[in-house]
């Protein structure tokens, strides 16, 4: 073979490889796409249902001292308390792993010392309960709840409730104008479905 | 034993020469000196592509800058202001005293300036001391493995997690091995993390920690209430 052939060869070969290669990064794998959650979009007071159970959003409140347990936990920024309703569908599911996603797409997670779990609930069973996010005050408006079907994997191939917190920019002044201390009670039982859950 | 002549030392290696000429003879119709090298070479650059490539190597030759104190300084994920260190026997509300061992709280503001949270266990590993004597669970640990605990100044609570764009003020408290003598001067060095998936279980995380500055303290005596 030609030195000339010989060195094309390999340039095309090298040219084909990048392009392969530059092609593939930009498809997406097929393990990007089974982690894709199933998204159920919600308004508060709507009620999702996920494959572990129902999620309802009562509503959201602010502060910035929250009391829990006998303590105080304060921030200098804010505490966004969301209030929810749960119901466990066929075995005992916890409702953990919630998320507040900002407008600009910035996450929150629920961490101690305050309650960060609505923990768990037995099938059938209505539970309420109150997450509070610690958050800055630029992070209300437009904020969104992510509630994955279980805790693990954060909803990646499985349900996840988006739930529009309904948080306008006027809305986003006043919870972040209110600073009397709030309690949050833990977990409690507020109803039972008849026949069990969905 | 005597050392090999030239001789010998020839006849050892013509073993080695004659196998390495036969193993490549067997390639001989299809590969060329030229083409073996550019394999070799080839192999180089994708083992050295394997293990991280040359960035660490020119980080770990560089010196690690050191700030003033007070100056705010940006660590990924977070953006941090060391301010004072103290020493003490016990710190009231933070820590209680322990038979042995005495206490070393570095004062610091920090922002987690990532668009996601940082757990409690990354941000304590992003500060060192250089301590000597520094204890982790009881046990005597190298000042580097020494994972402060992190307490929240407003309230005094375990910090659990640093919200994006939130603004803390966290003592950092060290134990220290009593039989050690009381630092008069402490450096902190700040750490930053990389946002990645594991290539071992696939999990995305802080890893990586990496020294990115440090600063010279001035350890006072912690104030009495």
């Amino acid at each position: 073979m030609a030195t000339t052939e010989r060195t094309l060869t390999g340039l095309v070969t090298i040219a084909a490889l990048a392009i392969g290669v530059a092609v593939t990064s930009r498809l997406p794998s097929a393990d990007s796409i089974a982690a894709q959650p199933f998204v159920h979009q919600a308004a508060i007071g709507e009620t999702v249902s996920l494959r572990t159970g129902q999620v309802t959003v009562d509503g959201v409140d602010a502060t910035t001292a929250v009391k829990q347990s006998g303590t105080t936990v304060k921030t200098s920024a804010h505490w966004l308390l969301v209030t929810m309703r749960f119901t466990a569908a066929r075995e005992p599911s916890a409702l953990a792993g919630t998320t507040l996603k900002a407008a600009d797409g910035r996450t929150y997670s629920a961490t101690r010392p305050l309650q960060s779990t609505c923990g768990a609930g037995q099938p059938g069973i209505t539970i309420r309960c109150t997450i509070p996010f610690e958050v800055p005050a630029d992070a209300l408006a437009g904020a969104h709840l992510l509630v994955p079907a279980a805790l693990l994997g954060q909803g990646a191939g499985d349900d996840l409730a988006d739930v529009d917190l309904g948080i306008s920019t006027t809305r986003a002044a006043e919870l972040a104008a209110i600073t009397e201390p709030k309690t949050v009670t833990g977990v409690t039982v507020v109803g039972a479905q008849a026949g069990g859950g969905s | 034993m005597s050392d090999p002549t030239p001789d010998t030392r020839a006849a050892r290696r013509r073993p080695t020469r004659a196998g390495a000429t036969t193993f490549f003879g067997l390639f001989g119709d299809d590969l060329d000196r030229g083409t073996i090298a550019l394999l070799l070479a080839a192999g180089l650059f994708a083992g050295v592509g394997v293990t991280g490539g040359w960035s660490g190597a020119a980080e770990a030759g560089r010196a690690l800058p050191v700030v003033a104190v007070n100056s705010v300084v940006t660590a990924d994920p977070l953006e941090v202001t060391v301010k004072k260190a103290y020493a003490a026997d016990a710190i009231p509300t933070l820590a209680s005293a322990k038979p042995g061992a005495r206490f070393v709280l570095v004062t610091v503001t920090v922002t987690n300036t990532s668009v996601r949270p940082v757990d409690a266990r990354t941000a304590a590993a992003s500060f060192a001391i250089d301590a000597a004597g520094l204890r982790q669970f009881g046990k005597l640990v190298a000042p580097d493995e020494a994972r402060p605990g992190l307490v929240r100044a407003i309230d005094g609570s375990p910090l659990g997690g640093l919200q994006a764009g939130v603004t803390q003020n966290l003592a950092l408290i060290w134990e220290q091995d009593a039989d050690e003598s009381v630092p008069t001067e402490v450096t902190v060095t700040v750490l930053g993390h990389t946002w990645r998936t594991s290539a071992l279980d696939g999990s995305t995380q802080w890893f990586d920690p990496a020294a990115k500055t440090s600063v010279h303290l001035p350890v006072e005596p912690f104030p009495q209430v």
